[in-house]
């Protein structure tokens, strides 16, 4: 019997350290003015964490029925400048999840809106949640890709750039172009750790 | 009908052994009220019979964890409602308002909406949210118990048992052998604004006890809690396309000006031989959201020729109707038959839900109204549960198996929201109507091998052909002394919570359901709860020195939540989340001669949720200490502590303009840390003074006055700019007569 309930209690145990979620940050952002992507190019998001650049994944813009029942009342789609979450470098497509008929959409996760007005409401904001430890992370820059580049290395072509710094539990930092374009951007990345614990 | 008294040890002690009394679904607990008066503050909860594994067994063989809050208990610390008592019991916390108080939540283990709240056994879990509001709508003046599984409970009690059951069991005489008892409470605090309750119940019985009725009407009226919010808001995020959008704020005009929120809800409860009839009624229902901007009353708005208006604005609906027959018949001497009918509605509405900011919707200032179509202004039915359940019970020797069978038929009728004034009046399709049937059947047998060793298994199927898929639950139990009143139990079980039908049946043609909404999914999965619990109870002293009894338990907790329902990228629900939790829920209890009792209450619970990770706005460490004293032989007092660890909470830092208005931009995301915090009641209480007719109590919760920060019920939603303040300190004095 003592066996048997150490058995339990050592099965109980195992069980309570299984399943460790791979979420290791969630990156926030505030676009703004960030064009939508052409049909042969992408965004792709890079971080500088202890003096290396760490790829952040791919994205792009384009005009997008973010949740399927958002139209105009009379059945046509209300489009918005969606940022999409892909798979670099981004050159699959699929068909419009919210009406197939349409022309495809660039394959992946809708993760929020370049900000914009809808009347007095301001649309925006984007979430993306990664697996990479950002905590100590001191810049995120963002570039524009060929779909044809195969290097996973950062162009040349700087969109957004800033440096990051430690404010309280996140890290933050407001993202501006190397040019005179007018986009802009501030980001917040929370790390996913729970700091209260005794 | 087994009548069961205030069991005393040595009567319990011989029960854990030998089962002897069968009481199904839900025990109804009669004693003379006269007993349970004078024994209150030497009652061993480890002792107690409880009626939520349908069955009657003590807490210490019970598979589940469970805690006992008897009526003494209720009157004692000043509960004013389930939350209150939900507060102090290790695994739960009972109160956690969402952004602007608009509603508010209960947890157990760390997680909202998976309660099930049974009525003296019937579920009155709406189908429409599957939540139980634990407001007014549930009158504690009306209960004589109420008993609280830790964990779940799918087996034996189906949908909605997923972490956790409150059985709450009405009154069904007074206490004093009195026939009839008013009581009022009044109280001037910030916590209640000009609260007033009142409650007037008769009882009696006639042809030897075999008619009993009991009847109450309570009142409560109040202005809710005066909060100083640091902005006025003017818009939020809505749900997708803009759950991520801006808040848009001004600067505060002061403190909440709440319009007076009433409810008067009526309890029935009459025995006519081995029928047992429950009805709960919400006469009145009237409830205002808690904040408005422009330092407005809530229940004011500016018209849009820009005149104030007072009226039903942003009022609230949450109540339950029920009505319930039960049967219980003992068919020789091992069988017992319990078989019920009844019915439950709900509403969980809106009436002039929101008033739009300019420009949304191309309107200026328009109002809406949320209706169940077709509805019957005096019933309460917008959602509905009717069925009918039959449990058999057979006893022989070592062996109890309980076998169950149920069908019900649930839905919602359709929702509407109205709209009257702007550039798009009309009347708008929110939720489909819709219905399921569901059937189930359960077995569960317990065997008591010897004195020192139990098992108990149990299946159960549930199937709703068409709504969802056939679910297959299982549980089992085995429990082992180790010695003498030293019990180790461990338990496996499962629980399951259906879609609701908020989920599955919206309306998302924007051409009927012009408003920002959350898509709806029709195929969606019921989520699954799995619990393996460990637990060590024991009475480590009896009557030694000055102490009556000291009882412990202490147990240890692995949970896991499958096919968690969350909002996909495009806003569609989908059974794509997993969530798993680990706790230890420690409670000991002290009588010390003289009636004095200490009760010490402690949680650790530690998550991870598969998608945002550790369930950060939850506190670890949860600690509630309660000394009732008895001061003299018909004076009682309650101090009572709460604990409760630091949390983090994820909100929005606004960004203030030179107007003084403000904007949250979803990228300014803070991490809030919240510090632990503690709240400290205190209560005196007075019975059976003037002949026994009067019973006087006065009580301060929240002594301390602290204005502790709430975290939001969910970690992850950033929908609010701050947490929540706590609204404060609360005095009241109540007063009861019985004659």
């Amino acid at each position: 019997m003592v066996r048997t309930v150490a058995l339990l209690l050592a099965a109980l145990a195992l069980g309570a350290g299984c399943d460790r979620a791979p979420v290791r940050a969630v990156i926030y952002y505030n676009l703004s003015q960030v064009a939508a992507s052409a049909a042969d190019d992408h965004y792709q998001q890079f971080a500088d964490v202890d003096g290396a650049v760490v790829d952040l994944g791919c994205l792009v813009v384009e005009r997008r029925q973010v949740n399927c029942y958002d139209n105009a009342g009379t059945g046509e789609p209300n489009l918005r400048v969606a940022v999409v979450e892909c798979d670099c470098p981004c050159i699959d497509a699929e068909a419009d999840p919210c009406d197939p008929s349409r022309p495809a959409v660039r394959a992946g996760i809708i993760r929020g809106l370049v900000n914009q007005s809808d009347g007095a409401v301001i649309l925006g904001g984007v979430d993306i949640p990664t697996e990479v430890e950002l905590s100590e992370a001191t810049g995120l820059f963002i570039t524009r890709e060929p779909n044809a580049d195969p290097s996973p290395q950062p162009s040349s072509e700087l969109i957004l750039d800033g440096a990051l710094y430690r404010d309280g539990s996140v890290v933050r930092g407001a993202l501006s172009s190397p040019t005179s374009e007018l986009v802009e951007g501030n980001v917040t990345i929370v790390p996913v750790r729970d700091e209260v614990s005794l | 009908m087994v009548a069961i008294a205030a069991v005393d040890s040595s009567s319990a002690v011989a029960q854990s052994a030998d089962v002897v009394d069968i009481e199904i679904p839900a025990v109804v607990l009669e004693s003379r009220p006269s007993q349970i008066e004078e024994a209150a503050a030497e009652e061993d909860l480890t002792q107690t019979v409880l009626s939520v594994a349908k069955r009657v067994e003590t807490v210490e063989a019970a598979s589940s964890i469970v805690t006992v809050v008897t009526r003494d208990t209720i009157d004692v610390h000043g509960y004013t409602d389930l939350s209150d008592l939900l507060d102090e019991i290790p695994g739960f916390e009972g109160y956690r308002p969402a952004f602007y108080y608009q509603s508010s939540e209960a947890f157990a283990r760390g997680n909202a909406r998976t309660i099930l709240v049974l009525w003296n056994g019937v579920p009155i879990n709406s189908p429409q949210t599957n939540r139980r509001a634990l407001g007014p709508y549930l009158p504690i003046n009306a209960l004589e118990r109420v008993e609280v599984v830790s964990g779940p409970g799918g087996v034996l009690w189906g949908a909605n048992a997923f972490l956790g059951i409150v059985s709450a069991t009405p009154q069904r005489e007074l206490r004093g052998d009195a026939i009839s008892a008013v009581t009022a409470t009044a109280g001037a605090s910030p916590r209640a604004s000009g609260e007033y309750r009142a409650s007037a119940a008769v009882a009696d019985q006639w042809l030897r006890g075999r008619v009993k009725l009991y009847a109450n009407l309570g009142l409560v009226s109040t202005r809710g809690a005066i909060l100083t919010p640091p902005y006025d808001l003017t818009s939020g995020p809505f749900p997708a396309p803009d759950s991520d959008g801006a808040f848009q704020l001004r600067p505060s005009t002061g403190y909440t000006h709440n319009a007076r929120d009433t409810w008067m809800p009526l309890t029935l409860a009459a025995d006519l031989g081995p029928l047992k009839i429950d009805v709960l009624y919400p006469v009145i229902d009237r409830q205002f959201r808690e904040f408005n901007d422009q330092g407005l009353r809530t229940d004011q708005f500016v018209g849009q020729d820009g005149m104030l208006v007072v009226g039903p604005s942003s009022q609230r609906a949450e109540s339950v109707t029920l009505g319930s027959v039960q049967l219980d018949r003992d068919l020789g001497k091992s069988l017992h038959v319990a078989a019920r009918a009844y019915y439950t509605g709900f509403e969980d509405r809106w009436v002039r839900l929101v008033k739009f900011p300019a420009g949304l919707l191309g309107a200026e200032a328009i109002l809406v109204d949320e209706t169940y179509a077709g509805m019957n202004p005096y019933l309460h039915d917008g959602a509905y549960r009717y069925g009918a359940s039959v449990d058999v019970t057979r006893a022989r020797g070592w062996s109890t198996t309980i076998v169950g069978a149920e069908a019900y038929r649930e839905g919602i009728r359709e929702v509407r929201r109205s709209v009257s004034g702007g550039l798009a009046p009309g009347d708008f399709l929110l939720i489909h109507p819709g219905q399921r049937v569901v059937t189930s059947a359960f077995v569960n047998e317990e065997l008591d091998v010897s004195r020192r060793l139990g098992l108990e298994l149990g299946a159960r199927g549930q199937y709703a052909p068409g709504a969802y898929a056939p679910l297959v639950l299982g549980s089992a139990a085995t429990r082992v002394g180790l010695a003498r009143n030293v019990n180790l139990k461990l338990h496996a079980a499962q629980g399951f919570r259906p879609p609701a039908f908020e989920q599955t049946n919206g309306n998302d043609d924007a051409r009927t359901n012009p408003f920002p909404h959350r898509q709806s999914n029709p195929d969606l999965k019921a989520e699954r709860s799995l619990s393996l619990e460990s637990e060590l109870n024991a009475r480590l002293v009896a009557d030694a020195g000055g102490l009556r009894w000291l009882a412990l338990r202490l147990g240890y907790q692995y949970t896991r939540l499958d096919d968690l329902i969350v909002f996909g990228a495009t806003g569609e629900p989908e059974n794509a989340n997993r969530r798993i939790m680990s706790s230890i829920e420690l409670r000991g209890e002290a009588a010390i001669t003289g009636g004095h009792r200490l009760v010490v209450g402690y949680g650790f619970l530690t998550g991870e949720d598969l998608e945002t990770g550790p369930l950060r706005n939850i506190p670890e460490h949860r600690l509630a200490v309660d000394v009732e004293a008895r001061l003299a032989r018909r004076v009682g007092a309650f101090l009572g502590m709460v604990m409760s660890g630091p949390v983090e909470d994820i909100d929005r830092l606004p960004v203030t303009s030179v107007d003084g208005s403000a904007t949250a931009w979803s990228s300014m995301v803070v991490v809030d840390r919240l510090p632990a915090s503690a709240k400290l009641n205190l209560g005196v209480r007075a019975s059976g003074l003037m002949g026994g007719h009067l019973d006087l109590g006065a009580y301060v919760m929240n002594a301390l006055d602290s204005q502790y920060p709430i975290a939001d019920p969910d970690f992850e939603r950033r929908e609010a700019i701050y947490p929540m303040t706590a609204p404060g300190l609360d005095a009241r004095l109540t007063l009861g007569w019985r004659m």
